[in-house]
């Protein structure tokens, strides 16, 4: 049975029905065909509405939705006209045939960062137009197809057309709608509003963004398809390519068509799309490589089997000194840098660096302003990849894996920049990062089975404890962009913590932080290694790190200065001179 | 087949349409690399300036040379009312202004529509005939067309590389707040650049209406040739554009010779969505210039 | 009165804080250094001077007028000069070019004089004239951020990590050209900078701050000797 989802306020589904209640019974008081029309016309723009809102509230803005329109609706009729489907398959593959070519294109695409993204769609939207009109022997060309038959003798009158449409209507509004109340559009949310902060808790965003997309191009070809089966529609009967790129072009201009109001209607909830631009700062350039490719099929092989715990693979392993070495080696490694370098043009931002990090330490990374700090959690954390070396972790080799991947083979990170979700409340903060956690898979979390809200609620409850165990359970339900900047940070912990790693990167945790605040995180670091979560903290305060680590590494133009305790390393002198500079004494001409 | 004529008749052609491109794509290239919009409109100022040598020209039978230019400055300077009203808001700020501009474009067409009606027009050709050089038949008024255009690419070269303005309207392109910071006054400076992207885009519109026809839709293959042009050459570079152009004209002067127009839309748009897939900052840009 | 005053300057962006309370003075032809670790506020400081933070609080003085939301370009008209971090120069335009630019206030005549003074204490510069600005050195586009500012003739000079990524030794050059442009010109300079002996040993005074506050000033060879603050700046 699937449960109403919170989400979904009760008024909101009372309005709803009463809508659809509305539009069933009003043909019964009023038999004017213009009306009809209209009403006809205003359900097949809710299925274009809603499959275009589906797209944006992914952050994407696709100005080739009116081709997508256009391939479904030449589809739709081709496969009627030429090669005699009947009625529902040609409609199928109106769906089908924007749905693959969205597949098709989509992972390319979707790499790009959101305003390429924009400017790619509207050329491939030209491509389609022209593609549509010079192929004449396919698709009649400007003139159109003539001559389009009703699909079937039960839909020829208007009214029952009517009543199809506004069947087709309800159900793609409604699964858009459930769609965006599920897991799946929890995670899209989350990886719109912070991508790279969504991605490093493991949601898959490349992946996700595919899905979405690729179910809205389908949709619309629904809308293309089902708009050219009613001659009461048409002028003359003829699928005309002006008239859908006019419509389409109408969506492309406001994003929801001549019928806006309508989604609202049924219930899809509609927040302005925000894409993360912030963020795109955080992150690196607008094309990010993908080292498998897009994720495909090989999800499966690392995904946890549902609700079991995870694998302990990672830990301590026991040492080898009873095969006859002279000395027993440290426990083994769990992250392992080795020979790490990565250029960005002429630069060598980060130049053969190499260190381990053992199951349970605090290992600090710390240099000057421009050493390479930052590059170099980008480069373990998967967010670029390296130019060369290597990155172990657990013994397996994870160089240039995405993060979300990381995520699931318990590697997280937090951020220095935007560390929150800050429109969120603290707790929903938490709850996107145990995605890894709540999320079943695409088909349970669209139904909203058992097995959904099992995951769920075991999610939530392991949330309260770590909001309990750091405190945060007072500011729970409010805003976290309302909060002082050092809970902010402290949350971003918990984001990272929600996710049960292994090791957590954490990328300068008190920069812009008061004292106080400072010894507030230093808690916290202190308690999150006594539950035996290693850590790597990057920052520039010598004294902060001083107090907090066990190692330290000193990282100066991009290549390693000095290794070891914190009290030898900053008393190497190379250390100090890199820090303070050089005074130079001899040479030292100032004014009286 | 080749004939040395054919040859000659597919150069001219070439060149033409090369330099109708390069001044639409560098007045969009230079709205994009100084203030970071992207022009959505810039087709609808082409249609603009066609309608502008419509009248000038067609209907008040002012002297050709006169009515082009003439045309396109009242365009530029009356869409400083746009620029007031809509564009300013958008500085800077790439993802909004492609909607806002979308939005914009669709206005003017259709205001268009609603003043001239959808009917297309002809701008009556300036010269007719053809002039024989050698052995080579070359139609007139393509010759002027790239006369034209030549004359106007050169000043604007000459406004960049060596007026004091022009380099500041350089050094706002790469690093606007740097240049600021040198005490270059950025809204002046951004309004320079505003009449001057509007100025060759209306007049690359009128030569453009003449070569084809005129109504409130000419603006939308401009625009597109702006697209791929500066995605070609790099977005926010200017002899990117100018690259892109030439090599855009020539190519489409060649395939639509020898394989029809559909063929060459074909190619172009394919190869532009390639680029931005493999290499986003075109050929002549660099990475940086992709920076919000 | 004092050429500049900053006092109880407080910048943000958005939630972070740049500064919370920075003062300090600084007088007509002194070298101020403004020293502290990343992320203490020191271009923070500086964007606000220039009018690049939005909406800082506190007051700052130059000349005695008041800079308080003044656009940037009319701020550097009254006579500050500025040399960004990381240089950034003009990478596609060449090294005359960028000159220029810093003369843009200027009219023709003065810019071609004192263009030629430029030259004259970077001659490596005039070596490389017609080179476009990205292919140069990073010591050799440091000079060239130093002397595209110069070009406006100043009064104050306000200078961002110019150490930032180059050899010691060029670093000192860099130095060296410094005081000389100072005792010539009378220009007074505020140097932000992480290297803070370095910085340290050219000024005459120095302003220490941690964490967005200006905790200590004074004269700057007392400072450098002083054990107390380097333990508080380095916490060893």
């Amino acid at each position: 049975m699937i449960r109403v989802p919170p989400r979904v306020r009760t008024s909101t589904w009372l309005i709803a029905a009463c809508v659809v209640a509305l539009a069933i019974a009003w043909p019964l008081l009023s038999t004017n065909r213009y009306l009809l029309t209209v009403a006809t016309l205003i359900a097949l723009n809710a299925i274009g509405a809603s499959s275009l809102h589906l797209i944006i509230r992914t952050g994407l803005v696709s100005l080739a939705h009116a081709a997508f329109m256009g391939i479904g609706a030449y589809a739709a009729v081709l496969t009627l006209m030429r090669l005699h489907w009947p009625f529902p398959l040609n409609l199928l593959a109106g769906i089908a045939a924007p749905a693959l070519v969205a597949l098709i294109i989509g992972p390319i695409l979707l790499r790009l960062s959101g305003k390429y993204f924009v400017l790619v769609t509207f050329l491939f939207g030209e491509i389609v137009r022209l593609t549509l009109t010079d192929w004449q022997s396919l698709t009649g060309g400007a003139n159109g197809i003539f001559g389009i038959p009703p699909p079937m003798a039960a839909l020829a009158d208007s009214l029952s057309f009517y009543y199809f449409v506004l069947a087709l209507a309800v159900l793609c509004v409604g699964l858009v709608a459930r769609l965006l109340v599920s897991e799946f559009g929890r995670a899209i949310d989350a990886l719109r509003e912070a991508e790279p902060l969504a991605e490093c808790s493991g949601i898959p965003v490349t992946r996700f963004k595919v899905i979405a997309f690729v179910i809205g191009c389908g949709l619309v070809g629904l809308e293309g398809g089902a708009a050219n089966l009613s001659a009461a529609l048409r002028r003359s009967d003829r699928l005309h390519l002006r008239a859908i790129a006019q419509s389409g072009g109408d969506e492309r201009g406001r994003g929801h068509g001549a019928s806006g109001g309508s989604a609202d209607r049924h219930g899809v909830h509609r927040r302005p799309a925000r894409v993360a631009e912030r963020l795109r700062r955080a992150a690196a350039g607008p094309v990010r490589d993908h080292p498998t490719g897009g994720d495909g099929g090989h999800a499966r092989r690392d995904r946890r089997p549902l609700g079991a715990p995870r694998p302990a693979r990672y830990g301590r392993r026991p040492g080898r000194g009873g095969r006859g070495m002279t000395a027993p080696p440290p426990a083994a490694a769990l992250l392992r840098i080795a020979g790490l370098s990565r250029q960005f043009g002429g630069l060598k931002a980060v130049n053969d660096l190499s260190f381990d990090v053992a199951g349970g330490e605090i290992l600090g990374i710390i240099g000057p302003n421009g050493a390479g700090k930052t590059t170099a959690v980008n480069l373990i954390s998967g967010i670029i990849r390296p130019s060369g070396g290597t990155v172990t972790f657990g013994g397996e080799n994870v160089t240039g894996l995405a993060p979300h991947r990381l995520a699931r083979r318990g590697l997280v990170r937090t951020f220095q920049a935007t560390t929150v979700y800050d429109k969120r409340t603290v707790r929903e903060n938490a709850l996107r990062g145990a995605f890894l956690r709540l999320y079943p898979d695409f088909l349970h979390s669209l139904l909203g089975t058992r097995r959904a809200r099992r995951l769920r609620a075991e999610a939530e409850a392991q949330v309260e404890q770590l909001l309990d165990w750091l405190g945060l359970r007072d500011v729970a339900d409010s805003v976290a962009g309302n909060l002082p900047y050092g809970y902010q940070k402290s949350l971003g912990i918990v984001v990272a913590l929600a996710a049960e790693p292994h090791l957590i990167l954490f990328d300068e945790p008190v920069a812009g932080l008061s004292a106080a605040e400072a010894d507030h995180v230093r808690d916290t670091l202190a308690r999150v290694r006594a539950r035996g979560i290693t850590a790597v903290v990057i920052d520039h305060n010598m004294r902060f790190i001083a107090g907090l680590c066990d190692r330290v590494v000193v990282l100066h133009h991009g290549q390693e200065l000095a290794q070891g305790r914190p009290a030898e390393v900053l008393a190497d002198a190379r250390v100090i001179e890199a820090y303070l500079g050089t005074g130079h004494g001899a040479a030292r001409r100032r004014r009286a | 087949m080749l004939s040395p004529v054919l040859l000659g008749q597919v150069l001219v052609n070439g060149l033409s349409l090369s330099a109708i491109y390069v001044l639409i794509a560098l007045g969009f290239t230079l709205l994009f690399g100084i203030m970071r919009v992207v022009n959505f409109a810039h087709g609808a100022f082409a249609m603009l300036g066609g309608y502008a040598l419509f009248y000038l020209y067609g209907v008040f039978k002012l002297p050709y040379v006169l009515a082009v230019p003439l045309g396109a400055a009242i365009v530029a300077v009356a869409s400083l009312v746009l620029e007031f009203l809509v564009f300013r808001w958008f500085y800077q700020k790439m993802l909004q202004s492609m909607i806002g501009l979308l939005g914009l474009n669709l206005a003017i067409e259709f205001s268009a529509v609603l003043v001239w009606d959808v009917y297309q027009r002809s701008i009556p050709p300036a010269f007719p005939g053809v002039i024989r050089l050698g052995g080579l038949i070359l139609p007139a008024d393509r010759l002027m067309v790239i006369g034209i255009a030549l004359v106007v690419l050169a000043a604007f070269w000459l406004f960049m590389r060596r007026t004091r303005y022009g380099l500041a309207m350089r050094a706002a392109a790469q690093d606007v707040e740097i240049a600021q910071s040198q005490g270059i006054d950025t809204r002046f400076v951004y309004r320079l650049a505003f009449v001057i992207a509007i100025f060759m885009a209306a007049l690359a519109g009128g030569l453009y209406a003449q070569i084809y026809s005129l109504s409130p839709f000419m603006g939308d293959r401009p625009l597109l040739v702006a697209f791929v042009v500066v995605i070609l050459g790099g977005m926010g570079s200017i002899p990117g554009a100018a690259l892109g152009g030439v090599i855009l004209g020539f190519t489409e002067s060649f395939l639509s010779t020898f394989y029809g127009a559909s063929v060459s839309s074909f190619v172009s748009f394919g190869v532009v969505i390639l680029l931005l897939i493999v290499r986003p900052w075109g050929l002549l840009g660099t990475p940086e210039s992709l920076r919000p | 009165m004092a050429l500049l005053d900053v006092a109880g300057l407080e910048v943000r962006y958005g939630r972070i804080r740049g500064t919370s309370d920075v003062s300090f003075a600084v007088e007509t032809g002194e070298i101020v250094a403004l020293v502290g670790a990343n992320g203490a506020g020191k271009s923070s400081t500086l964007k606000a001077i220039l009018g690049m933070a939005a909406h800082p609080r506190g007051e700052i003085t130059f000349r005695g007028q008041n800079l308080a939301g003044i656009k940037t370009s009319d701020v550097v008209r009254r006579g500050i000069g500025y040399s960004p971090e990381g240089r950034r120069v003009f990478a596609q335009l060449s090294v005359t070019e960028n000159l220029r630019i810093g003369g843009y206030t200027r009219n023709a005549e003065e810019v071609g004089e004192r263009m030629t003074q430029v030259f004259g204490y970077f001659p490596r510069l005039r070596e490389r004239g017609r080179q476009m600005a990205g292919s140069l050195s990073g010591g050799e586009q440091q000079m060239l951020a130093i002397g595209r500012a110069l070009m406006s003739r100043p009064r104050l000079f306000l200078l961002d990590e110019p150490s930032l990524g180059l050899a010691p030794i060029v670093v000192e050059r860099i130095g060296d050209i410094l005081l000389e442009v100072q005792e010539r010109e009378g220009l007074a300079v505020v140097l932000a900078e992480q290297n803070a002996l370095w910085a340290m040993g050219l000024a005459q005074r120095a302003v220490i701050l941690e964490l967005g506050r200006s905790i200590v000033a004074g004269d700057a060879e007392e400072l450098m000797e002083d054990p107390k603050v380097r333990t508080a700046y380095l916490g060893i």
